[in-house]
């Protein structure tokens, strides 16, 4: 193999299949880059069989060839180069890397020996909005479980119909929905459950890699069990879980007696204050009292033998007699970084209901936490 | 006549056939990583279907091992395969359960500096003082419990506790014979809880010890503090032999309000028994319907390959090896409990390496475990085997003595032919005359009628178990 490539380029490349590079691998070809050349370009891929990522550059084909070597070393190396133009020559059992003053051997392991990598064969199952897309992962991943308990809660429900796409987290705890409009109308309806772990690092190529208005293709590799995602030259692939998620429409409440709306700003300030008390309560348990007839909200935690704080804010509209339940602070939080609107929403059907949250900056998204138990 | 299907014990093939493919291979970092987490599901015609986790196995088996593989599994199937793969995670997940089970082959770091934390098997010295303050022991661990069909419903749900203390099963409830792991669970639990967060206080203590401090309490005037211990300062408490509380009555009314007062804080209670809830005496209905209301979960005794599996992980922790009929017979053979499975490994161990030069034999060791024929017929008797069995029929010895023969009483007589030559090796004469039979035909016609039965009938085979179970003294 030899081949040029602009600094620049080799660097994002690299950044990108890095997140896919075993840190520990137990085969140690698992910690390399595979690098191609293929239709005139210079392909760079990574696994660490979980999920994978294969991020195309242009650049100069002097002869073709393909092989394997250290990703972490070559990408920490390229990036600190100081120069415009790379030559990767493969001499024998290395590849040469070099800069007009700087350069580097680094020991190759046959390309047969990489992992062969799954790959899009027909036209994408959906085709949505890229920077879209990431944003529903970001207002939903973090209601996903973090323990292996459960293993199919560790996933985001990815459900499709014809012109829209929908992802849900759930912990048990509470749960976050985002939906999407697709930018072509789908074939058919679509389920699949992702590991929210592989959307996660999605939403970093996407947030490096995409403007506004790239669209980003989702290919459901079936038989293989897993899904691949296409934005520009990048490909993200991860695997599916398997199992049967929670049929979360069952927990959203479609009737509300109690409900009330407020400023984002202030209620974040107010979770934020009773926070610092109900941090060292089991739960993060935060009090809810709502006053309807003074149209006042009240934050409060108590630790025991400590002390205990409350909060007021005023609310914007009520609906429904006075109530009292509490909430996981932590879970409060969670939800308060993750929208974009001004205002809250808050509904709710008694004291022991699922609590429903909701953005009035977007009316796709919906977050749902279940009360604590007050007494 | 029908043609019959083919059938093949699929788990013990790849079993083979993985053994082949290991030393064939001779990469245990490959083997590992590919072939071990792998399970064969079907052969049907010349099609054999292996399942894989992910589409990366089935790319790299077939592309770099197809050969061998076809070429391993049919020879160990004695007919012409072709191989074909099936990605499943759910299918192998036991298979690849097991590779990340076995103790990592990790090379010592190479570092000439002393650790600061060499101590206490390398666990961080605040994590130890945590367990010893707990009164936790720190070898009891969940990475080196084994789990099988018996335990690991128990083992699930002490998982579950241990990652959301107090909020999912409160109180967890476990219960089981001596001897089988319940306190082994216990403590890993308490140990996963402190290693999430060492700030947690744990309480470990038995029944018996909460009575006698209970009472010393009393004695001393010390009754408020007593209860701060336990109602206000633990985050969890762990009881064990709960099943002794039932005689005591002032004891079982001072747990019951600490029970209620650590539940309705969010606190994590898990109670150990030796019985289920409903079968504890003199347990007041109050606390008994406490006991049920969070999740009750048995640990059953071992099945074989869960027994296989117990041994060869404390062979491992050991870092000793014995051959491997001796470990399948001792598997084979103790039954009981756990305990008495190490103890017989333990035994096994020292007297093979008393004498290094020699391999013991299979009779060797069954001597040495009491598990020869001589020391099992005295400790069974064949009465008492006739009495067990007439019993379980609701007849008595005379009947299986005499000449009744409706199907009842055949097949009970059937089973002690069954039971006496199986379990207890007599000779078929001697079969014969204990049940004044004719001769030995009548008694080897029996003992075939009991062996096709139990491979064909699910049902009776539950039965027939059970029997010998009780008949060696098990139940």
């Amino acid at each position: 193999m030899k081949a040029s490539v602009t600094q620049e380029n080799l660097t994002k490349v690299l950044s990108h299949i890095l997140k896919a590079t075993a840190l520990k691998p137990n085969i140690p070809v698992l910690a390399n880059v595979l690098i191609k050349t293929e239709k005139g370009q210079i392909k760079f891929s990574a696994t660490d069989l979980d999920i994978a990522v294969t991020a195309a550059t242009g650049g100069e084909i002097g002869e073709e060839g393909e092989l394997t070597v250290n990703a972490r070393l070559l990408a920490e190396f390229v990036a600190q180069l100081n120069t415009n133009r790379i030559e990767l020559l493969q001499t024998g059992q290395t590849l040469e890397v070099k800069s007009v003053d700087n350069q580097a051997q680094l020991y190759i392991i046959p390309a047969d020996d990489f992992p062969h990598l799954p790959e899009a064969e027909k036209d994408p199952e959906l085709v949505v909005n890229a920077v879209a897309f990431k944003q529903a992962v970001l207002k939903t991943s973090f209601a996903s479980a973090l323990d292996q308990s459960r293993p199919i809660l560790t996933g985001l429900l990815l459900e499709a119909s014809q012109r829209k796409v929908s992802l849900v987290g759930v912990d048990g705890f509470r749960l976050s929905k985002k939906v999407v409009k697709l930018e072509e109308e789908g074939k058919d309806d679509y389920k699949m459950v992702i590991p929210a772990k592989s959307l996660l690092e999605l939403a970093k190529i996407i947030h490096e890699e995409a403007s506004e208005k790239d669209n980003l293709q989702i290919f459901w590799l079936k038989e293989k069990n897993q899904v691949l995602f296409k934005i520009n030259e990048v490909t993200l692939s991860s695997r599916l879980l398997e199992g049967e998620f929670p049929d979360y429409k069952n927990i959203i409440p479609v009737e509300k007696s109690f409900g009330f709306s407020i400023p984002k700003e202030r209620f974040a300030k107010s979770v934020k204050i009773a926070t610092i008390f109900s941090r060292n309560v089991i739960g993060n348990k935060t009090f809810f009292n709502i006053n309807t007839t003074d149209k006042v909200l009240t934050l409060s935690a108590k630790v025991q033998d400590i002390g205990n704080n409350e909060s007021k804010t005023e609310l914007a509209e009520v609906e429904g007699d006075n109530f009292e339940t509490a909430f996981n602070g932590k879970f409060l939080n969670d939800f308060l970084g993750a929208i974009s609107g001004d205002t809250i929403l808050f509904e709710s059907n008694g004291i022991t209901a699922p609590g429903v949250f909701k953005d009035n900056g977007d009316e796709d998204f919906l977050h749902i936490i279940m009360p604590m138990r007050i007494e | 006549m029908t043609k019959q299907e083919e059938k093949y014990d699929y788990k013990y093939i790849w079993h083979l056939a993985l053994a082949q493919l290991e030393v064939k291979l001779d990469n245990p970092i490959h083997f590992r990583t590919w072939f071990a987490p792998t399970v064969l599901t079907e052969i049907k015609g010349s099609q054999a279907t292996i399942a894989v986790r992910n589409h990366y196995g089935a790319d790299w088996l077939k592309r770099k091992h197809q050969e061998m593989i076809e070429n391993t599994l049919s020879y160990i199937a004695k007919k012409k395969l072709k191989v074909q793969y099936l990605i499943s995670e759910e299918l192998t997940n036991d298979a690849a359960a097991k590779v990340a089970a076995k103790p990592e082959s990790k090379a010592q770091p190479r570092t000439d500096a002393h650790s600061l934390l060499a101590m206490n098997n390398g666990e961080s010295d605040q994590l130890y003082q945590a367990l010893v303050k707990a009164k936790l022991n720190p070898k009891l661990t969940f990475e080196n419990y084994v789990t099988g069909e018996s335990n690991n419903m128990a083992q699930a749900a002490a998982q579950a506790v241990a990652d959301n203390p107090g909020s999912i099963y409160n109180p967890l409830f476990i219960y089981g014979h001596t001897g089988l792991g319940k306190t082994h669970i216990a403590h890993a639990t308490g140990r996963r809880i402190l290693e999430r967060n060492q700030s947690k206080k744990i309480i470990y203590i038995s029944a018996e010890g909460f009575m006698n401090e209970m009472v010393k309490a009393i004695r001393a005037g010390k009754n408020i503090q007593f209860r701060e211990k336990y109602r206000e300062a633990a985050d969890v408490l762990i009881i064990d032999d709960i099943q002794f509380i039932s005689s005591w009555e002032k004891t079982q009314t001072e747990f019951f309000n600490t029970f209620n007062v650590l539940q309705a804080a969010g606190k994590q209670i898990i109670i150990i028994s030796d019985r289920p809830p409903d079968e504890l005496e003199k347990l007041t209905s109050r606390l008994r319907s406490r006991f049920q209301g969070g999740i009750v979960v048995e640990v059953g005794r071992p099945d074989y390959e869960h027994r296989m599996a117990i041994l060869e992980k404390k062979l491992a922790s050991l870092g000793k090896s014995l051959d491997k009929r001796i470990v399948e017979f001792i598997a084979k053979n103790v039954t009981d409990n756990i305990r008495e499975l190490e103890g017989a490994l333990q035994k096994i161990i020292l007297i093979s390496s008393l004498q290094p030069n020699r391999e013991l034999s299979l009779e060797e060791v069954a001597k040495q475990l009491g598990k020869d024929t001589v020391s099992k017929r005295k400790s069974v008797s064949v009465p008492y085997v006739l009495k067990t069995v007439a019993k379980e029929f609701a007849l008595t010895t005379t009947d299986l003595k005499g000449n009744r023969r409706t199907a009842e009483v055949a097949l009970a007589r059937q089973i002690c032919m069954y039971i006496l030559r199986q379990e207890l090796n007599y000779k078929l004469e001697e079969i014969a005359r204990f049940l004044e039979r004719k001769d030995h035909t009548t008694i080897m016609h029996g003992i075939e009628k009991i062996a096709s039965k139990r491979l064909t009938d699910e049902a009776f085979r539950g039965q027939l178990l059970n029997l010998i179970e009780t008949v060696n003294g098990y139940n």
